[in-house]
C-alpha cells in the first residue's frame, strides 16, 4: 500500500506492507539514524516524533502516518550534532546507540512549554534507557546543552 | 495466505462499517499490544484519525475519548483537576514519556489487563464505559460481559462527582508494572476501595469501603485490613501472594489516610 506523509518536513510517498512498523520502513527506505532496541516500545532507541510527540517507533504501524509528520535525527542535523557533543564531554556517550533517540526526545522536551527543569529531564530520560553511561552524566550533559543551568 | 489490509477510518461510522465487513479484523488502538509483527493479522482496522482522541468536558462529566493516550490524562489539566488527580497519578510513570504517547484508554480498557494501572483508577471513580454497539455501562458491568470482537469502546465518563481520591502502588523499579496497586475514593456517604495487579485485575472491596464508611478512630488501618482479608492474590514473577497480601493492608491504608485527612 502507499502512504504520503511529510518526513522531516518534506512529502513523501513510499510503499509499505500494510502491517509494517514504521521503524522497519523508515530504516528499509535507508533512514537508518533510528535505531531498533528492545522492540516492545520499553527503551526508547527507537523514538521519532510523530506529528511533534515523542513515539517508540518499533510499535507504532507505518501505515498510521499516512497524513501525518514524521521527524527523525536525520531532520536535525545541527541538534544531533550539539547533543552528541554536549554528551561527549560529559562521559556519557559510550556506545552511542541510544543517542539517536535521545536526541529525539530532547527535542520533543525542548518544544514543551515551561523550562525543562530537572524533573522533566528525568521524566523524559526515564524512556531512554543507556546501558553504558547511566543516567546522571546523561542528566549532566543535557543540562549543559540546554543552557548551561546548574 | 490472504492479503493483508490496513484502515484508517476516519469516524467511528466508518470503523464499525469495516469491523462488519471484515470479520476477525483487528482493532488498532495504541498498538503497543497488538504486535504487528508477531500476529497474524489479516485486517488491521486503526483508530487513530477516527476522531477519539479527545479529553473533554461533557454534559454528564469528564470525557475520556478512547484514543486519548496516557500523555494527554498525565498532562490533561482537566484530567489533573478531577478526583485530586488520580487518574494521572495513575499512569504517569508507567514506562516513559514515547510509550505514554501511544498507549490509550480504549486499548487498555479492552485489554482487561489485571495489572492495569488505569483500570484500578477508574473502578474507583464509578466510570462508564461509552461502546458504539452495546451503550453506556457502568466499567464494572463491562468487565463482567463477555467481549464483542465487532464493537468498539469510544470512550470513557467519569460523573461529575466530588471525590475526595488517592492513589498507591509498588513497583519493584520506577518504570516497572506494578506488585501491586491501589486506589482509594470517598465522598457524602460513598468510598470506593480497588485493588489490582493482584496479580488479578482491579476489583472492588466491599468490606474495607464498609470500614471507611464506618468511620472513627483507625479507619483507614482497618480499610487496609479488611482488604487484605478479602481479596485473592496469586504469584508472579514479581512478587507472592503472601507478599501482595501484607502490602495491600499497607498500601490501602496508606491511600485511605490520604483521603480522610
Ligand atoms: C512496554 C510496556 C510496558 C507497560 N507497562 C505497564 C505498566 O507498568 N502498567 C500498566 O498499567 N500498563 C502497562 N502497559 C500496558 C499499557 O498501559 C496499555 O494498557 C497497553 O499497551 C494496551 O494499550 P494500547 O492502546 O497499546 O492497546 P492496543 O495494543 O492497541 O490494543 C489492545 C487490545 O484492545 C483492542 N482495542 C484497542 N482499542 C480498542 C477500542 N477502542 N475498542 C475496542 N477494542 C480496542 C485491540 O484490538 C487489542 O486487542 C505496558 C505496555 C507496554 C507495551
Amino acid at each position: 500500500m502507499k502512504i504520503t506523509f511529510a518526513l522531516n518536513g518534506r512529502e513523501t510517498t513510499w510503499e509499505i506492507e500494510p502491517v509494517e512498523t514504521l521503524l522497519e520502513a523508515l530504516r528499509r527506505h535507508g533512514l537508518t539514524g533510528v535505531k531498533q532496541g528492545c522492540d516492545t516500545a520499553s527503551c526508547g532507541v527507537c523514538t521519532v516524533l510523530l506529528d511533534g510527540k515523542p513515539v517508540p517507533s518499533c510499535a507504532v504501524p507505518a501505515a498510521r502516518v499516512d497524513g501525518h509528520a514524521v521527524l527523525t535525527v536525520e531532520g536535525v542535523p545541527e541538534k544531533a550534532r550539539a547533543v552528541g557533543e554536549a554528551l561527549a564531554a560529559e562521559g556519557a556517550d559510550q556506545c552511542g546507540y541510544c543517542a539517536p533517540g535521545l536526541v529525539m526526545s530532547l527535542v520533543a522536551m525542548e518544544q514543551e512549554p515551561g523550562p525543562p527543569d530537572e524533573d522533566k529531564i528525568a521524566s523524559y530520560l526515564a524512556g531512554n534507557l543507556c546501558r553504558c553511561s547511566g543516567y546522571a552524566s546523561q542528566s549532566r550533559a543535557i543540562k549543559k546543552y540546554l543552557g548551561g543551568k546548574p | 495466505m490472504a492479503e493483508q489490509q490496513y484502515f484508517k477510518p476516519r469516524s467511528v461510522d466508518e470503523a464499525s462499517a469495516l469491523l462488519g465487513d471484515h470479520p476477525g479484523a483487528v482493532i488498532i488502538g495504541g498498538g503497543a499490544y497488538v504486535r504487528l509483527g508477531s500476529r497474524k493479522i489479516t485486517t488491521a482496522v486503526d483508530l487513530f484519525d477516527a476522531g477519539l482522541d479527545y479529553v473533554r468536558a461533557g454534559a454528564d462529566g469528564l470525557e475520556l475519548g478512547a484514543m486519548a493516550t496516557f500523555r494527554m490524562l498525565e498532562t490533561d489539566s482537566l484530567v489533573n483537576g478531577y478526583a485530586d488527580g488520580v487518574v494521572s497519578r495513575s499512569v504517569e510513570r508507567i514506562v516513559g514519556v514515547q510509550m505514554r504517547n501511544i498507549t490509550t484508554v480504549g486499548g487498555t480498557l479492552y485489554g482487561r489487563y489485571g495489572f492495569s494501572n488505569l483500570i484500578t483508577a477508574l473502578l474507583a471513580l464509578d466510570a462508564e464505559v461509552a461502546l458504539h454497539r452495546a451503550g453506556r455501562m457502568p466499567l464494572e458491568r463491562f468487565f463482567t460481559t463477555k467481549p464483542d470482537p465487532g464493537d468498539i469502546l469510544t470512550g470513557v465518563i467519569l460523573p461529575d462527582l466530588p471525590w475526595r481520591a488517592a492513589w498507591r502502588d509498588l513497583t519493584r523499579t520506577v518504570n516497572d508494572y506494578a506488585v501491586l496497586n491501589t486506589a482509594v475514593a470517598v465522598r457524602e456517604g460513598q468510598a470506593r476501595v480497588v485493588v489490582g495487579a493482584r496479580p488479578g485485575r482491579g476489583v472492588r472491596c466491599a468490606e474495607a469501603e464498609a470500614a471507611l464508611l464506618a468511620g472513627g478512630e483507625g479507619a483507614a488501618d482497618k480499610a487496609g485490613r479488611a482488604a487484605a482479608a478479602e481479596l485473592e492474590f496469586g504469584d508472579d514473577v514479581r512478587a507472592s501472594a503472601a507478599y501482595r497480601r501484607e502490602l495491600c493492608g499497607t498500601l490501602v491504608a496508606r491511600a485511605a489516610r490520604e483521603v480522610l485527612s
